[in-house]
């Protein structure tokens, strides 16, 4: 999954040619909130291309989670229009660090999608004091955290933080 | 790991750690009492886990300077934090202690909280908790030779069987990792509520993880 680091403080940019200049939302928090949902799009993306080739287990939990994070990224939406900003839309495809072609490689994209959700998350923690957006973000770093130990076995010490991973290059 | 092994048990196998107790403790005593810099050296020559040095900075563009403090209100919640990573610590250490049957299962959470530390340790001093720093002797034995952790100082009360014991740490795991939420919630200072934010997670990790019988 690549991050799509599209740049919202230039209005007029994006695809609908919006200005976003009526948001309430500062540059920082907009920016995160927006990166965050484009994490949420590519998660949905990645289950939905991951979850046939997890396995009679995996696709379950692929199903459920691609649901959940649907519900995020419509939260997410909201979140954004209520602040007056446009919502950053889904690329048509993502590219996969591992093409999941069986169970176990099924199972890599996930963490590692989880993984990538829950720096974004925890990044937009740290952009914003908003209390709804702080609430949010918290329980997207959790919520993350918890789905990459339930396909990784394992979660890191600090998760979402990826300046404290290991620095191992394994695997 | 193959998800089918991993969604088969309904649980996530716990990582393998023989050693843990005693990289742990070497980390904790390094930590207790030392500068910041110094502990981190000492602790990342034996730990099983690769831990920052806090000397350099490892792939982070965020954690250049050491020497900000945060705000007051900010340095109290990360204290607070590093307080509830000790006695969870002692918790482990207590629980190991009274059923070593446990110990393959909880010993590499318990690193966890010793990560956090370090991670801490770079923001605030450390607390001083009484007891932890007289541990280098040997080989824990029972629960009356374990250091105990928190500020009343009181030894850290095991269930006598092993499943309340397990629960006993859920329910730890869980009122901590709701600390640290609300700690990450209430911070002034975007990078403390983010590290308090992921410790949130990972403690939250834990009660899942553990609450589900092996």
């Amino acid at each position: 999954m690549r991050s799509r680091a599209r740049r919202t403080g230039s209005a007029g940019t994006g695809p609908t040619a919006s200005p976003t200049a009526t948001t309430t939302l500062p540059e920082p928090a907009l920016a995160a909130l927006q990166a965050t949902l484009a994490g949420e799009h590519a998660a949905v993306w990645a289950y939905g291309t991951l979850g046939p080739r997890a396995g009679r287990a995996g696709e379950d939990l692929a199903r459920s989670m691609l649901l959940a994070h649907a519900t995020s990224r419509d939260g997410l939406r909201a979140l954004l229009v209520g602040a007056g900003a446009i919502p950053e839309a889904a690329e048509a495809a993502y590219a996969l660090p591992v093409d999941p072609t069986d169970p176990a490689t099924a199972a890599e994209v996930a963490a590692l999608v989880e993984e990538r959700l829950a720096a974004v998350y925890a990044d937009l923690v740290a952009a914003t004091s908003r209390r709804d957006l702080r609430t949010v973000a918290i329980a997207g770093v959790t919520t993350a955290a918890v789905a990459l130990a339930r396909w990784r076995g394992s979660a890191p010490a600090l998760p979402g933080l990826p300046e404290y991973a290991p620095a191992s290059s394994a695997e | 790991m193959p998800v089918v092994e991993v969604l088969g048990t309904g649980l996530l196998g716990a990582p393998a750690g023989g050693s843990a107790g005693i990289a742990r403790r070497r980390v904790l005593l390094g930590l207790l009492g030392v500068p910041a810099g110094l502990a981190l050296a000492s602790c990342s020559s034996g730990a099983a886990r690769p831990l920052p040095t806090g000397l350099t900075t490892t792939g982070g563009a965020r954690t250049s300077t050491p020497a900000t403090a945060p705000p007051v209100l900010d340095a109290r919640s990360l204290v607070a934090a590093a307080k509830t990573a000790l006695i969870l610590i002692a918790t482990y250490e207590a629980t190991i202690a009274t059923h070593p049957t446990l110990g393959p299962v909880l010993g590499p959470y318990a690193l966890d909280h010793d990560a956090h530390l370090v991670a801490l340790a770079e923001r605030v001093p450390l607390p001083t908790v009484p007891l932890l720093t007289s541990a280098p002797t040997s080989g824990p034995t029972g629960p009356g030779g374990l250091p105990s952790a928190g500020q009343t100082s009181t030894a850290i009360p095991v269930p006598a069987d092993p499943a309340g014991a397990r629960a006993a740490v859920v329910l730890a795991e869980q009122v901590a990792g709701e600390q640290a939420t609300a700690a990450a919630r209430d911070a002034r200072d975007g990078e403390a509520a983010r590290l308090l934010a992921s410790i949130a997670a990972s403690r939250a990790v834990h009660a899942l993880i553990l609450a589900v019988p092996a």
